[in-house]
């Protein structure tokens, strides 16, 4: 998988790269491009692979790569606009493990979905984590986010927290319940608020709240194509209970 | 039954059967027929559809439908057709660049249902934009008695 990144960017000692990509309720990818929007974020690089559909997005009319990498201060966003099939997985989460060890990045924060039948009947979507080292379990704690404490975590996330428990990396994910095959802004904006709080990032979550409805019609087309790459990464193995638990 | 309703009998479902199998393939394929009829100016709502022993569930997303009674659903033979009026017409054409100048304003989905089920137990339940239809299947239950 290339990297590539536009004029030698610096990214700072000890920033954190937020992971968004479409997953159950592209709440993921929601999420980080809602607050690679209202960050005034700017584009550093991206990332690409010939296993990747052949698709390039246009964004007021000009192209831009569907996996990109935005910076502002000490956060970077990486953002994926494409279902990352499975194929891509491993050379996907490889390359976050080495920017994250080259760049000096403090931690790997996957953001998404954690899909849940009983999303139907909830208003506001609980958050939980899931934290690698001791010390990720303790920073979850600490801003209040309920720790993911028995079960399976699969996919894409799953891929880059083992390579940062083999590679003692600090990574937390944050996961909120969600849809699994509708577009999901009231999860992004549960995940939203978590992020507010614990890096006072300031995040105005008004008008998420208010596109919140435009976002589920225009996604359906996206939302439709995402769900066989949810699908085949075994996303089922979430609502599975780990065998050492019974 | 005669020979001769029993073999159209066969042929039917048979039939429905193949129909079924063509209606499945399309959703898997990419190149599937888009969300969108710019016909009828409709736009097809994400459908999720679980089969349990005792009956088919519906699921559907149908974001600016604000009550059930801008929802309507009939059931024509085997076939569920949902449509929903939306609150307000929806501009696709930044995100389809070949709708330009078109608007939506409803939902509509039709989906065949399995010959089995029972459509006067039928209940529907709208609640935060997601339309749920619980469909019971018609369970052939016997007891046996051990001689």
């Amino acid at each position: 998988m290339l990297v590539k990144f536009f004029n030698e960017e610096k990214i700072e000692e000890g920033s954190i790269m937020i992971i968004g990509v479409p997953d159950a309720g592209l709440v993921g990818a929601i999420t980080a491009s809602y607050i690679i929007k209202q960050l005034n974020m700017k584009e550093i690089g991206y990332m690409d692979s010939e296993k990747l559909p052949s698709a390039i997005v246009f964004h007021e009319g000009r192209p831009a790569m569907p996996i990109r990498i935005f910076k502002k201060d000490k956060i970077i966003v990486i953002v994926s606009e494409l279902p990352i099939p499975k194929e891509v997985i491993t050379e996907f989460s490889d390359q976050i493990i080495r920017l994250a060890h080259e760049k000096g990045i403090f931690r790997i924060i996957p953001i998404g979905g954690i899909a849940d039948q009983n999303r139907i009947n909830v208003e506001k979507p609980y958050v939980v984590g899931a934290g690698v080292s001791e010390e990720d379990r303790e920073f979850l704690k600490k801003n209040g986010i309920e720790i993911l404490e028995e079960g399976f975590l699969a996919g894409i996330y799953a891929s880059i927290v083992k390579k940062c428990y083999s590679n003692g990396l600090n990574c937390t994910v944050i996961l909120a319940q969600s849809h699994l095959g509708y577009p999901d802004p009231g999860a992004a904006l549960s995940i939203i608020e978590a992020l507010n709080k614990i890096f006072n990032l300031n995040i105005d979550l008004e008008p998420l709240r208010k596109e919140a409805e435009e976002l589920k019609v225009k996604l359906r087309e996206l939302m439709r194509r995402a769900l066989p790459s949810v699908r085949e990464s075994q996303k089922g193995y979430e609502y599975t209970v780990p065998v050492t638990y019974m | 039954m005669s020979e001769i309703d029993e073999f159209f009998e066969k042929f039917f479902r048979l039939r429905r059967k193949i129909n079924e199998i063509f209606e499945d393939l399309e959703t898997l394929i990419w190149f599937e027929k888009p969300m969108h009829d710019v016909l009828e100016r409709c736009l097809e709502p994400l459908t999720e559809i679980i089969e349990t022993e005792r009956e088919i569930i519906i699921r559907m997303d149908l974001p600016y439908v604000r009550n059930k009674e801008n929802i309507d659903i009939n059931i024509v033979n085997d076939v569920l057709t949902v449509t929903a009026e939306m609150e307000r017409e929806i501009d696709m054409s930044k995100t389809l660049s070949l709708c330009k100048g078109l608007y939506f304003n409803r939902f509509k989905k039709t989906i065949r249902l399995p010959p089995d089920i029972d459509p006067s137990k039928i209940k529907a339940r709208f609640r935060n934009g997601i339309l749920e239809i619980i469909i019971p299947k018609k369970v052939r239950r016997y007891r046996i008695r051990i001689e």
